[in-house]
This record gives structure tokens, sequence and C-alpha cells, in this order.
């Protein structure tokens, strides 16, 4: 529910404007309220009010103020402003390239508060702003989360305005379209739509657009704030919606018909609707040559079973189906069990449990520590739990592969969903065997098939392979480009060709 | 402009992720009841009597778009004989599910769990597949097509290995025909097509009806592939007189299947885990058009709650059952009820329905 408050009209007290001001902004020290005399003979009465450390000073006072007292001339301006006293000194006095005239208090705050500066003018009923946002801000510098092997290595940082510029460097279109909105009833959070107006699905945009509207909430601190709120099934282990920090992949996605969501303060942007193939994708797919892109792909849809199933099948075989091993590896299993003194499944459960510990760790130990942490943690511990009998080598081998398994998976969020899912197959595997994991598979999949992003089915294309057979294309491999010419079917795009 | 039904391929993947349940459900009997290796003969013919019905039905389902076969007897046929055949088809589709689990439920047993209660299984396996069928139309249609994808094209891949060391010859003789045993099995070989019996329901949700015709068409070409081809191939593995005596023969196929650098030794366990989510699959169809075939037998609106009367209903029935080795003698007669009814039903709706329309012009 959208918050109803009554506005106050600016009034032609300046004095009066500024008390009003101060009065809902106090205790804010940071906020500087400055007046001034104006014009050739100081006969008009300004104030200027902005935030100390989100303003660029040096461009207002260079490009406003310092033209507004030394060449204002007001009998020349009343000549030719009539009634507009403010529209006419924003016209001809003001060099500050985005200024709009403000209506009520509560604008001009909100205004103060995104770092804008404003300009109230005595005897006039408007005020000015004049655009002058300016903070200290991180650069464009390589994504940390999302490595580069070729391609552009410059990344969204927290500022929005940057983020949708490195955008807009990449697709000069004017059909590119960008809707601004703000969120959060108290953070006012800066949020910008961004799709291609010949390319995108108008359901997934109208979705979109509704689903934001919608959110009622006091802050958005960062763009999972977003993600979580407007996903189809909150409940689903899967992410719904992709993000990225990277500036090629969004506009990629751009280009593919999908609708960007950039947040301010946060440097990744979200991109939907997004299905079960785009996370099993990199930028660096398409860079690389489509043969070496084919086989990588297919290497991570091979460790993607294994990074769901291996550690299960483990346990299912070595407890329920030993007679599935060939005879010396069973004889090899048994006899390497034997002074083991936990089941398979506990051995399984607790290394696993000893690599999420270790991958937990190194992420939060800064720098090149953190990955020797993982490496020493992991050999240390495999090594002297094998050697104190509480483990078999084959369960260390298997959890190994399972971890490796998992990071060749693009997408960060994705492989933690599939790390989740790795304890519920460990759990059937220990109670009913391959027919647990079978079971497991069966509910994944109905899971999976229930799932939706904005309306389009998570398991396109493969759940309609035969009528969407351009997209297999660009799944499990990677066709050459000029074969790539067709927009994604499933997203029923306006446009089908492109590329 | 999101499609509300569901495409005519996932159709397709329907019918044929059905059927092949119901053939190998129904394998031993026609390799038990027709002498001599011609058994491909009666489900060439089987196909052919469905081809034929296939055009003047799908003229007929066109007439009444978005209704079952159900609700055009409805319109066809005087109430009470359109509730019989709502009832008659909740009938079908409840035994058939029950046959299905309980011959499942009985390879997991024998194979993986040997410990494990039969009711035990039976129970996981209606309770997961409550869970899809519940959720409609689309998910079951998604399911059915990743399945085939997944795991039915993979299992027919792997028990092609099983072909080496196979006598080709086991093929032979094909003369002198056992004319009477091939048309006795037709109606049994009838049964194993049995998503005819499922399109007289789901075509009415397919987005792009015009493709009907065709694609029903190309199921049953499809199905009657897969069926001569698996007939053949335990045939020319064990022998007219070894095949007969076999009562899960997919799954002594199996055993059999040599696939270069595979470590695995009892392939079949591999082959079961494929025809779980095959089997697993045709339940949670089956369920779900039992659930659509009460709705529109009793008029009501989509409903998916009837899933949690099936649940007790199938349990009883499943759990209730003999063992399948047992139950072979005795499925015979309601396989020529089924099977009769199935074609006659659409023959009686297509009579009705041209002599309807004759009247109009």
């Amino acid at each position: 529910m959208k918050e109803n408050k009554v506005e106050r009209k600016i009034e032609t007290d300046l004095n009066k404007n500024i008390a009003i001001l101060k009065e809902i902004l106090k205790d804010a020290d940071d906020i500087i309220y400055r007046r001034l005399e104006c014009g050739k003979n100081q006969k008009i009465k300004m104030g200027v009010v902005y935030i100390d450390g989100m303003t660029d000073k040096d461009s207002v006072s260079e490009y406003a103020i310092d033209n507004l007292i030394e060449n204002l001339d007001l009998e020349e301006l009343e000549k030719n402003a009539e009634k507009e006293l403010q529209g006419a000194i924003a016209k001809t006095s003001i060099s500050v390239l985005e200024v709009k005239p403000i209506l009520t208090i509560e604008d001009s705050v909100l205004k103060i508060l995104s770092g804008e500066t404003v300009l109230f003018i005595d005897t006039c009923s408007k005020a000015i702003m004049l655009s002058s946002r300016g903070w200290p801000m991180r650069g464009v510098s390589e994504p940390s989360t999302e490595t580069v092997l070729r391609g552009a290595r410059d990344g969204f940082n927290e500022t929005m305005k940057v983020n949708l510029t490195l955008i807009r460097r990449r697709i000069r279109d004017p059909k590119l379209k960008v809707k601004y909105m703000q969120i959060g009833s108290v953070s006012k959070t800066d949020i910008a739509i961004m799709y291609i107006e010949d390319k995108v699905n108008e359901d997934v945009l109208k979705a979109v657009q509704k689903r934001l509207n919608n959110i009622n909430i006091e802050a958005v601190l960062e763009s999972s704030y977003i993600e979580e709120l407007i996903e189809d099934d909150n409940y689903s282990p899967f992410p719904q919606i992709e993000n990225t920090e990277r500036p090629d992949a969004a506009a990629s996605a751009l280009l593919e018909g999908r609708v960007v969501i950039a947040v301010d303060n946060t440097p990744t942007v979200l991109m939907a609707p997004a299905i079960f193939t785009a996370f099993m994708q990199s930028s660096e797919d398409y860079y690389e040559r489509w043969l070496s892109s084919c086989m990588i792909r297919i290497i991570r849809y091979i460790a993607l079973p294994i990074t769901i199933l291996l550690p299960a099948m483990y346990v299912a075989i070595t407890s329920f189906h030993p007679n599935m091993l060939p005879t010396e590896l069973a004889l090899y299993v048994a006899a390497s069990r034997a002074n083991v003194p936990f089941p398979a499944y506990f051995e399984a459960f607790l290394m696993e449990l000893v690599i999420e510990l270790i991958r937990e760790a190194a992420i939060r130990i800064i720098g090149p520590v953190g990955s020797t942490i993982g490496l020493v943690g992991g050999l240390v511990i495999g090594q002297s739990s094998v050697e104190a009998g509480l483990i078999t080598p084959l369960a260390v081998i298997v959890v190994a592969l399972t971890a490796i398994a998992s990071f060749t998976i693009p997408s960060y969020n994705f492989s933690t969903s599939l790390r989740m899912i790795r304890f519920a197959f460990i759990f059937l595997a220990a109670t009913m065997g391959l027919f647990g994991i079978s079971i497991g598979l069966c509910i994944l999949i109905i899971h999976l098939c229930t799932l939706k992003s904005f309306g389009i089915p998570y398991l396109s294309p493969f759940s309609s392979f035969v009528e969407n057979k351009k997209d297999l294309k660009d799944t499990v491999i990677r066709h050459k480009i000029h074969n790539l010419v067709h927009r994604p079917q499933y997203l029923r795009s306006k446009k089908e060709k492109g590329l | 402009m999101f499609e509300k039904g569901i495409t005519p391929y996932q159709n397709v993947s329907i019918l044929i992720l059905v059927s092949f349940a119901f053939q190998t459900l129904m394998m031993p009997i026609i390799l038990s009841e027709v002498d001599g290796p011609v058994g491909w003969l009666s489900i060439i013919i089987g196909a052919i009597i469905l081809i034929l019905t296939i055009k003047p039905i799908n003229k007929i389902m066109d007439d009444y778009k978005e209704d079952t076969i159900v609700g055009i007897s409805s319109h066809l046929l005087p109430k009470y004989i359109a509730k019989s055949i709502g009832l008659y088809y909740i009938i079908l589709f409840i035994v058939a599910n029950s046959l299905l689990m309980k011959d499942f439920a009985e390879q997991i047993k024998l194979l993986m769990l040997f410990k494990t209660p039969i009711s035990f299984i039976i129970i996981t396996i209606l309770l997961t597949a409550s869970y899809a069928a519940k959720k409609g139309i689309q998910t079951i249609s998604e399911i059915a097509h990743i399945t085939v994808l997944i795991a039915l094209i993979p299992y027919l891949a792997v028990i092609i290995f099983s072909a080496y060391y196979s006598n080709y010859t086991n093929v032979f003789p094909i003369y002198p025909v056992d004319i009477e045993g091939v048309v006795k099995s037709i109606p049994n070989t009838l049964f194993g097509f049995f998503g005819y019996a499922i399109l007289m329901f789901s075509n009415s949700h397919v987005s792009k009806t015009e493709k009907n015709m065709l694609l029903n068409k190309k199921f049953i070409i499809i199905s009657m592939a897969i069926y001569i081809g698996c007939y053949i191939l335990i045939i020319i593995k064990f022998g007219m007189e070894e095949a007969v005596n076999l009562v899960w023969p997919f799954l002594s196929v199996m055993k059999f299947v040599n696939i270069p650098g595979f470590f695995f030794e009892s392939t079949e366990i591999v082959g079961m885990s494929f025809q779980i989510i095959v089997t697993f699959s045709c339940v949670c169809i089956l369920m779900y058009f039992t659930n659509l075939a009460i709705q529109e037998t009793l008029e009501t609106k989509e409903n998916g709650y009837f899933i949690f009367i099936q649940i007790p209903i199938l349990y009883i029935m499943a759990a209730a059952l003999p063992g399948m080795y047992m139950l072979y003698p005795y499925v015979k007669i309601p396989a020529y009820v089924f099977s009769g009814l199935n074609l006659l039903i659409p023959i009686l709706i297509i009579f009705k329905g041209k002599k309807k329309g004759k009247a109009r012009n």
C-alpha cells in the first residue's frame, strides 16, 4: 500500500520555507542552508539547500550561484517573465544542465536527500532543483565475483547511473528504454527498468512493472531484496532471476528480449526472466570459439548430475546395492569400510559438511589466505580423517569430485541451490537407496516443471523441445554465432530474429 | 501471450509415455498368446485399427473444441449414457493405474528394496505423484516431455545394447502364421496403446488443435515402432520358448546390457532407475486424467482435490491386487473388455456425430 501523505506547497516567503525544511530535517548537521542576495542590486533573496558530501559543490557554485549573484538583473527578468520568476531565472541565469521546478516541500526534501541542490527564491511559490549529485564512488573495475577470461573487464559499481551508462555504451539504440522508479518508504532507492522496446515480451515487462509497483518495504539495501520480492516462488531453492556484475551480460540479456533491473547502491543488476539454462551459461561461452564453448558447456552439464547425485549414489550403492559394483571394487569398498565406525550416509554427510565449512570459511577470510585455508583445510582434514579411520578414501574422492564439479557451475546462487539439494538426495539415498534417488529426481523434475520465471517455464526450452528446437542450439551446446540469429523462442519476443 | 494449454508435441510425449508403460505391462501376455514370433503382426493390426479411427474422432473433437470425450458425449448422447462413459473412463484409469503401480512396486521390491514392505513403496509413489497431478495439465505435460528426453530415450538406447550376442534367427519362422493367436492378441496389443484412451481427454487441452490429427497418427506410429522393436529384441534375446515364461521381459533384457566400458555389474538396476522415472510419470499422468474424468462426469470446476480421493482407492487396489505373475491369467479378460470399449466408445461418438451433422445439414 502506498502512503497517502498531504503535500505542502512551497510558500512565497523564503524564511518560512527554510524554517519548514529545518523542522523536517532537524538534527541533521550535514544539511547546508545558504542564504544569498542575488542580482546586481542584491534585491532578490534566495536560499540554497543541499547535503554536504552528496553534492558536487563546485559545479553548483560555478554554473549557478556565481551567475546568480553577479549577473542577475531583476528588472530585465520581470519584463520578460511576467508571473514565472523562477522559470525565467532557471532559463536565463543557471547553466547547470538539469534543472526542474519543484512545487512542494516534500518533493524538495526528497531531492535534497537524493543529493540534489534546491534553490528557493523569495516571493516565488516554486523552487528550482539543480542537478548536482556527486559523491565519492568506486571506479569501474573488474567484477570480483564473475571471473573474466575473455571479454570486457569493466564491471558495475554502486552508482546506478554509471551502471546504466555502461549498458548504454553497448546498445546505442533509441529503442533501449529506461524507466525510473523509487522503492522503499524510507530508503527511497532508485530503480531503473531497462528493456528494448521491439524485443521485450510485453507480458513479462508488465509483470515486472506490476510486481515492482506492489513492493511495500521500508528499505532496499541490495538488489537481492528486489529479487526476493518479485520472484515467482520464494520457497523454491532455485533462483528465478539472474544477476550479474558484468555490463556485457546485462546487454546480452537486453538483446535477447529480457528485462534488466538496476538498483542504486548495488553493483549487481537483475535480469528477468531467468530459466534453468541461463544459469548454466557464461558470457565467455560466446567469446570463445564455438567448438571449445560446446565442449565447456557439455562438461558443465556432466558436472550437474555429479554435483547433485554423486555422494547420494555413493551412499546408495555402498549401503543398498553393492552388487552393482564389479566384484573387485565391491570387495575393496567392503574392506576399506570394515574399519570405519560410521555408516556410509553419515560418512558422506560429515564430509559434505566439512567441505561446506571450508568453503564458507574461505569466502569470509579476505585475500589469498582464504584460498590457502581452503586448500590446506581440505588436504589436511581429508588426509587425517582417512588415517584416523573415520572415513574411507573413496568417500574423500567422492566428496572432492563433487566439490570440484560444483565449481564448474557459472552461477553462484544456482550452484548453492544444487549444494542444498545434494543433502536431500543423501537423505533419500540413505533411506531408500537408488529408489530414493529416483523418487528424489521425480520430485525435482516436478518442482522444476511447476516453476516459472515471470510466466516462462523454468525448464524451457527442454520442456517443449520440439516446438522450441531452435533454442536447443544454445543450451547444452553453443552453435556458431551466425546460426544463433533467432531470439529465444521461449521468451515469445515481439521480434523473432536478431543478433 | 503465454500459452494456457499444452503444446502438440507435449501431448505426443504424454501419449507415447503412457503407451510405453502399458506395453511393458502387456508384453508377457502378447508373448504367450501368439504361437511363434509373429506377435508384431497383431501390433501392426492394432495400430492400423486405431489409425483408422483417428481422423473421424478428431473431426468430431474439432466441432466441440475444448471438450473431452465425456463432454462431447453429453452433447451427442443421452445424459445417462454420457455419465456412464465418464464412469467407464474413471474406472479404466483407476484400474490401469493400480495395475501399473502394483507391477512397478513389485519390480522395485525385487530389485532394489528387498526388506521394504510393498505398501510403503506404493504410498511413496502415490504421494509424490499426487503432488504432480495436482499441479495441472501444463506441469504434467512438461514432466512427460522431460521424461521422454531424460529417461525414455536413454532407457531405450541402453536396452539396444542388450542386442549383443543375440540369436537373430529367433525371429523366424514367420510362416506358417498362428492366425488365431494373432487375432486373439489384438485386444491385448490395443491395451498397449493406452495413450489412445488418454488422447480422448488430452487433445482438447492442446493449444494448436489443428495439428492433433497428424500428431495422433504420429503417436500411434512411434508407439508401434517402439512396441515392435521391444518385442523383437526380447524374441532375439531369449527365443520364444524362454520368452513366454518371462514375468518382466524388459528387466530380463536389461540384465544383458553390454555397454563397452560400463563397469556396473547389475545393469538391470540402472535400467530400473530409468523405468522408475518413466512409470512414475505415467502414474502422474493417469492420476491427472482420472481427476479430469471425475470433473467432467460430475460437471464440476477444475478441482485438484479429487486427487486426494484417488489416493486411498489406488492404494487399496494396488495393495490388494495379487502379484503380477499370478495376475496375468486374469488380466486377459479385462484387457479384452477395456480394449473393446476404448474402441467402441469413440466409434459410437463418431457415428452419432455424423448423424447429427447430417441432420443439421
